[in-house]
C-alpha cells in the first residue's frame, strides 16, 4: 500500500488527500489543473471551489429565470440545482477527508 | 459537454425532448377542430423529430429535437353545408389528426418523461452514495 501521505508540509498532501495517487491524479485532471503536482492540494481545491461557483451561478441563473417568466424548461433548473448541490458535497468531502488526514499526522506519536 | 455529472445532463436531454413532443401534442389537440375553406390548407399534425445528440463525437451525448415535421395539408374534406366556409358543393377542409394517436403519443411521451426523470435520480442517488464510501 502507498503511503497516504508522502511527507508531513501541507503543500505536498498529495492532492485528493487519499491512499491512491493514481485516484489523486484523476482527482487533479478532474479539477481541470495542470499544476495540481505543483501547487498541492491547495490549487485542487480553489479550482474545485471555482467550479462550485460556477455551477452554483448556473443554478442561479435559472432561478431567476424562473421568477421573471423566461425558463424554457423546469428541468433545465433542476438539472442546474442539482450539479451545483453534487459538486457542493464532492468538494465538502474532499476537504473533510484532507483535514482529518492532516488531523492524523498532527496527532503522531514522535 | 462532459464532466463528472454528465449522466444528469444526458436525462436532462431526454425530458426537453419529451416535452417538447407534449408541446406538440397538445398544440395537435387544440387544433384539432380547426375548420379551414376547400381552397386554403388545413392544419398540419406536428411532429417532432429526435436524434440521437452524439452521433458526431460518438460519445453519449443524450438526444436532441432534430426538426419538426408537418403532415398532410390536404386534411379531409367534410360536408358541411351551413357552415360559413363551405363551398358550393357544401364541403369544408378539417385537419387529417386523429385523437386517439395523440392521447396514445401522449402518454408515451409522459412516461417516457418519467423514465428520464428516474435515470435522473438514480444517478444522482448514485453520486450520493459514492460519497458516503469515505464516511
Amino acid at each position: 500500500m502507498v503511503s497516504p501521505i508522502p511527507s508531513v508540509s501541507m503543500p505536498a498532501i498529495n492532492p485528493a488527500g487519499l491512499s491512491n495517487p493514481s485516484v489523486a491524479k484523476r482527482a487533479a485532471d478532474a479539477a481541470g489543473t495542470s499544476q495540481a503536482e505543483k501547487g498541492g492540494f491547495g490549487s485542487v481545491v480553489s479550482s474545485a471551489i471555482d467550479e462550485v461557483s460556477q455551477r452554483t451561478q448556473q443554478a442561479e441563473h435559472a432561478a431567476e429565470a424562473a421568477a421573471v417568466g423566461d425558463l424554457a424548461s423546469v428541468s433545465d433548473y433542476m438539472i442546474a440545482a442539482t450539479e451545483a448541490q453534487l459538486a457542493t458535497e464532492i468538494t465538502v468531502a474532499v476537504r473533510d477527508r484532507a483535514v482529518s488526514a492532516f488531523n492524523d499526522i498532527m496527532r503522531m506519536q514522535i | 459537454m462532459s464532466g463528472p455529472f454528465h449522466s444528469l445532463s444526458i436525462a436532462g436531454s431526454g425530458m426537453n425532448v419529451y416535452q417538447t413532443w407534449v408541446n406538440a401534442i397538445s398544440d395537435n389537440v387544440a387544433n384539432i377542430n380547426n375548420v379551414s375553406p376547400t381552397t386554403e390548407p388545413a392544419y398540419q399534425e406536428r411532429f417532432v423529430i429526435a436524434q440521437a445528440a452524439g452521433t458526431q463525437s460518438g460519445r453519449p451525448d443524450g438526444v436532441r429535437v432534430a426538426r419538426a415535421e408537418f403532415g398532410n395539408a390536404a386534411g379531409r374534406l367534410v360536408h358541411n353545408p351551413d357552415h360559413p366556409y363551405a363551398d358550393e358543393e357544401g364541403f369544408v377542409r378539417v385537419p387529417d389528426v386523429d385523437l386517439t394517436d395523440q392521447m396514445t403519443n401522449l402518454m408515451i411521451a409522459q412516461r417516457a418523461y418519467q423514465a428520464n426523470v428516474t435515470t435522473f435520480r438514480t444517478a444522482r442517488e448514485a453520486y450520493q452514495r459514492a460519497l458516503e464510501i469515505g464516511r
